[in-house]
């Protein structure tokens, strides 16, 4: 009896202290989170760049487009502007805080849309164009250490805690020494894997760090894939009016 | 070959350094150094300014050609076939010297030949649909001259608030481009908040006839407010006020509209009548997309009411100048279970007289530029009401557009 008493203590104490280093590591991955917020986000520049898309259909076939992507994380603020094809020329999305407006240049009507809607029939979101949220819009599920490539990373499972984000799970790989994702695999609420996105290229830009090449694949149409690389990028300041339903207005035809 | 060709572009596009993400070895693609050097000046310096000019003019539009035959079976009486030849387009001229002016114009052409044997010189149609230059005051205010679309309504079937396009909307084929107004418009914006006047020249012989409609659009956490007016001498005036916003993966919107008196004609029992009160007009609606996870169930759709309180009448004559409640709703099917159809419906109906309208369309997998189509419409309602009044009737038809597309 004496024995039981003491394996069932034993038992409870090792519970309490693995909670304990649990909720002590998970709090590690949520700075990790944090960090790779930070570190994506341009605090007190402009970016903007231009985006190369390559969609790639199996029933449509292979798609360019060509987007012109300006880019104001202090005020939450984006427009993207097609160039490419022509027929979509001059459509545009325009992000002020929580509003996302779509602008169509045939219709001249600006039309209230959302982050979570798929962009142009390719596999991004638009909510891929907006700055990331890991940090606040998640919380951690669990972490194991793994190895992609030849990097060290965690696998961190995420589960959204708010409804603006596209996917309600999110798996992430996450370079351990220096807080990259390389990978992420996103999920529907019944944990149907949807879309693997991958980001083998980051480049140093200003104070922040952004993937210059990402591939996002559906999973859920066999051969579905976008492939997007970034040109053009600067951090130069760009024009308040830039932001603005006249500008779109001025450069769509 | 097709694919050779595939690979050869994105070879071109992407540079040797690209991926791939046809062949994902993650061995590959996650050994070599992930930070790479860019170039910032690799760009144009301002490259908002570099998309407002251009060093030659722009040309572009829409070609569209359509063959239909459908047959119509009147209520009680015999059928009656006909074939209708389409053929029209949009051509239109962009041209951008200084980041600071544009000019552009728009035309379009149409070939309606709904009568058989009818020559097709005489059904030739063409309108100017915008023609006007943007410039601006220090990027500070923006204007822009001349006819131009300006749509101020939100709502997608029915759009009271739109108190200043010409053109109105037309329920069947409500994305269809709309004739706007000959008019000045000057914007304001400031932060997410946009300040407007339109200066309306249409109508105006004289100084005084030129009509003014002021317009604030104010951005309010998730959605946008928009209130609007409209005075013109010997019009009635009109405050206007709309919303939208998104929730999920829908629009939602709605719009309020208050007049003194009307520009409409009333009868009542035939004969006409003089009204000078306020009338009211309101709507609300949603648009939305789904689309289940395997991709079966791919469905985009709308829905909106409308109260009308002029009543039911054609164009500027009003017949039963009662209250009129609108609603219409529409659904597609995108790829149907994954194929290559896809189905659409839409049903308008005027709930004050029970009259109605409903339309099926059914897209075949299209062959190329070749695309056909078979449909099945009816309307329902009495002989004195508004979609009963042609007599009730139901139609089938045949379509195939060839050829069209923008450039």
């Amino acid at each position: 009896m004496e024995r039981l008493r003491f394996v069932f203590w034993a038992l409870l104490a090792l519970l309490v202290l693995s909670s304990g280093v649990l909720a002590q590591d998970l709090r590690e991955i949520e700075k990790i989170l944090e960090k790779i917020d930070a570190q994506s986000r341009f605090d007190d520049q402009d970016f903007s760049a231009l985006m190369t898309m390559i969609v790639e259909d199996p029933e449509k076939g292979i798609e360019k487009m060509v987007v012109r992507q300006f880019r104001r994380d202090d005020g939450r603020r984006f427009l993207l502007l097609i160039q490419e094809p022509s027929t979509q020329k001059g459509q545009g999305y325009l992000l002020e805080g929580e509003n996302l407006w779509f602008y169509d240049p045939s219709s001249r009507k600006f039309a209230h849309t959302s982050l979570k809607e798929t962009f142009q029939d390719s596999d991004a979101r638009n909510a891929d164009f907006n700055q990331w949220t890991y940090s606040s819009s998640y919380q951690v599920e669990g972490y194991q250490e793994d190895v992609l490539g030849k990097f060290q990373v965690y696998l961190i499972d995420l589960e959204a805690v708010d409804e603006t984000v596209p996917f309600p799970f999110v798996r992430l790989w996450v370079t351990q020494d220096s807080h990259l994702v390389l990978k992420s695999e996103e999920y529907s609420l019944t944990r149907r894997l949807m879309r693997s996105s991958l980001f083998p290229k980051y480049a140093q830009v200003g104070g922040a760090l952004i993937p210059t090449q990402l591939i996002l694949v559906d999973e859920l149409v066999e051969g579905k894939k976008t492939q997007i690389a970034l040109s053009e990028i600067s951090v130069s300041k760009i024009p308040d009016h830039v932001f603005t339903k006249s500008y779109v207005e001025r450069v769509s035809r | 070959m097709r694919k050779i060709i595939s690979l050869i572009v994105l070879f071109f596009v992407l540079g040797s350094s690209a991926v791939w993400a046809a062949d994902f070895d993650f061995d590959h693609l996650f050994q070599d150094d992930l930070i790479t050097e860019v170039d910032l000046e690799s760009g144009p310096e301002k490259p908002e300014e570099a998309l407002l000019v251009s060093d030659r003019l722009e040309a572009g539009g829409r070609y569209d050609f359509s063959l239909q035959a459908s047959r119509l079976y009147p209520q009680g009486g015999e059928s009656k076939d006909s074939f209708r030849t389409r053929l029209g387009g949009q051509i239109f001229l962009d041209a951008r010297p200084d980041p600071n002016f544009r000019v552009f114009g728009k035309m379009g052409l149409d070939l309606d030949l709904n009568k058989q044997g009818e020559e097709a010189g005489s059904a030739w149609k063409s309108n100017l649909l915008e023609l006007f230059s943007d410039f601006n005051y220090e990027n500070k205010v923006f204007f822009r001259a001349g006819k131009q679309n300006a749509k101020w309504g939100v709502g997608y079937f029915f759009s009271p608030a739109d108190l200043i396009s010409i053109g109105r909307i037309d329920p069947l084929d409500p994305e269809a481009e709309r004739e706007g107004p000959l008019a000045l418009k000057i914007h304001y914006p400031q932060g997410s908040n946009n300040y407007y006047t339109y200066l309306l020249l249409d109508k105006a012989r004289k100084a005084e006839e030129i009509a003014v409609a002021p317009k604030l659009e104010y951005v309010l956490g998730r959605a946008e407010l928009g209130l609007g007016g409209f005075y013109q001498k010997d019009k009635a005036p009109r405050m206007m006020l709309t919303l939208s916003t998104s929730l999920g993966e829908s629009a939602l919107f709605a719009e309020a509209v208050v007049s003194k008196g009307s520009d409409k004609h009333f009868f009542e029992n035939g004969l006409p009548v003089k009204k000078d009160g306020y009338f009211f007009h309101a709507t609300i609606g949603a648009t939305f997309k789904f689309e289940d996870p395997a991709g079966f169930f791919d469905f985009s759709g709308a829905a909106q009411y409308y109260y009308d309180g002029e009543g039911t009448g054609f164009g500027s004559q009003i017949f039963r100048p009662e209250d009129k409640h609108n609603l219409a709703a529409a659904l597609s099917w995108n790829k149907i279970l994954k194929s290559k159809f896809s189905a659409s419906a839409l049903w308008l109906t005027n709930l004050s007289d029970r009259s109605g309208l409903v339309s099926t369309t059914f897209t075949l997998p299209s062959l190329g530029s070749i695309a056909p189509s078979v449909g099945f419409s009816l309307n329902h309602g009495g002989p004195e009401t508004e979609f009963g009044l042609g007599g009730r009737h139901k139609t089938v038809f045949v379509a195939v557009t060839l050829g069209s597309g923008s450039f």
